[in-house]
């Protein structure tokens, strides 16, 4: 939105001839189609979620008053939902970071010259390629407490005595959940980060190299900078997606065991679907909605900034 | 190599590592290749065994009996096409209509003269932030209401 704002004043700056022409209904005929098919799949229903978050809809009782704020009181005292709220600003938080730091490696490897480099960036899509719930199914037939070769593998190597429960534990099951994201949303990332490195012109490197700068100071100097503002946006399109995780938990654990991987959508879906309390499931969801626009509005300050600091 | 100026010196390839680092850069993308598609092969490899291997306690990426059990079992009792087949027309529908509606906005925003157009690039990206499990319900009382409607 921030960017919006930039964008906005740049347009204001147009010849004002522009501004005074007689209005044609052409250009705003032709928007038609998408806003009508977005109003009707997500406007609509966030309207009728806003609104049925102040209500005590429930399928369990014929209860269906208006109750002004009190869900939101509820969702402040629940400790259920502090549990999930943790989950999820964990999982968001790793899962942000370390996808954001191996993707940058992974891309700063791809965009060097090799022997059978396009091999091995197509084989990096191989993980993104694959529907999330496949992925959950398989990492839970890789990480399985009994057959899965990941305690095999460790224990051979002697690092582990016993089999490890991997997702059936509390203290290891969210962190088996972040590893299963990590690999399966990396490459998204490194395939972002890899067209950001293609735009940086080569004679800036170049020109380093001729001032003797290193290879470490050519990547912090002249690189690093230049790829920020990607870098961010990516990393914020990893958060807000990373946030909203629901698919691989759900698939996965269900939010086990013992809650120790709710996060808030399993937690918003058990709620309206199968407690079929739509007022409080509402009430969940827009708290969730509202977060979101904090975490975008906090990284859109950040990479104004940042586009002010390149002077673009 | 130090007493060539630098200027003639051939131009480095990637720009970012110094040639003899080269070695290193085949390993990382050695990682890279088995990391991505290693899980995947697994999975395969799995899907080739025989139940009773995969609980044996010694796993093998080599599948020894090969069998095409699993593979007979979904599309001959589970009659697995169809499921694909669903998959493939949803796929294929959305993104049609998609790319449908979608061009003809974005000629629109890009190429035309509207007011406010940010705003509504804008708008449509808040939208989307929007958690979709949790406009699932709601999207279900409006086609409830659609059905109602139209009949």
């Amino acid at each position: 939105m921030a960017i919006a704002k930039t964008l906005t004043r740049e347009a204001n700056l147009r010849p004002p001839e522009i501004r005074f022409r007689i209005w044609r209904p052409g250009p705003v005929l032709l928007l038609v189609p998408a806003l009508a098919a977005i109003a009707a799949v997500s406007i609509y229903p966030v309207i009728l979620g806003l609104w049925l978050s102040l209500r005590d809809t429930t399928l369990a009782s014929p209860e269906d008053t208006f109750v002004g704020l009190a869900n939101y009181q509820r969702i402040l005292s629940d400790s259920q939902f502090w549990n999930a709220w943790a989950h999820t600003m964990e999982f968001t938080t790793a899962s942000t970071l370390l996808e954001t730091l191996i993707g940058l490696v992974i891309a700063l490897i791809l965009t060097e010259r090799f022997l059978g480099r396009g091999i091995v960036r197509a084989a990096m899509l191989v993980p993104w390629a694959i529907p999330t719930v496949v992925t959950s199914k398989m990492f839970g037939w890789l990480f399985d407490g009994q057959n899965g070769v990941v305690n095999y593998l460790l224990r051979s190597f002697g690092l582990i005595q016993h089999h490890v429960n991997w997702y059936g534990s509390p203290d290891t099951a969210l962190w088996t959940i972040v590893i299963a994201d990590v690999w399966k949303t990396t490459p998204f990332m490194a395939l972002l980060l890899l067209a950001g490195l293609q735009t940086i012109p080569h004679s800036l490197s170049e020109a380093a190299l001729i001032d003797g700068a290193g290879p470490w100071q050519r990547f912090w100097c002249v690189r690093l900078p230049l790829l920020a503002p990607t870098l961010l946006i990516a990393a914020m399109f990893r958060a807000l997606d990373a946030f909203r995780i629901f698919d691989l938990v759900y698939v996965l654990t269900g939010g086990g065991p013992a809650d120790s991987t709710e996060v808030l959508s399993t937690m918003t879906y058990k709620n309206l679907f199968s407690a079929l309390q739509f007022g409080y499931g509402s009430a969940l969801s827009t708290v969730m909605f509202v977060t979101e626009i904090l975490i975008a509005l906090g990284f859109g300050i950040f990479l104004l900034q940042k586009f002010k600091e390149i002077g673009q | 190599m130090s007493a060539t100026p630098i200027y003639q010196q051939k131009p480095a390839q990637g720009l970012t590592f110094p040639p003899f680092n080269r070695v290193v850069i085949y390993a990382c993308a050695l990682f890279i290749a088995c990391w991505s598609v290693g899980p995947f092969l697994w999975q395969m490899a799995t899907s080739l065994q025989l139940d009773k291997q995969l609980v044996s306690g010694s796993p093998t990426l080599l599948p020894n009996p090969l069998t095409l059990d699993h593979f007979i079992n979904i599309f001959v009792a589970k009659s697995f096409h169809r499921y694909l087949l669903n998959s493939v027309i949803v796929a294929g529908t959305t993104t049609f209509l998609c790319l449908l509606f979608g061009a003809i906005a974005a000629f629109a925003l890009a190429r035309l003269d509207i007011r406010g157009r940010f705003g509504i690039l804008g708008f449509v990206l808040a939208v989307s932030m929007f958690p979709q499990i949790a406009m699932r319900y709601c999207q279900k009382l409006c086609m409830r209401s659609g059905r109602i409607l139209l009949k």
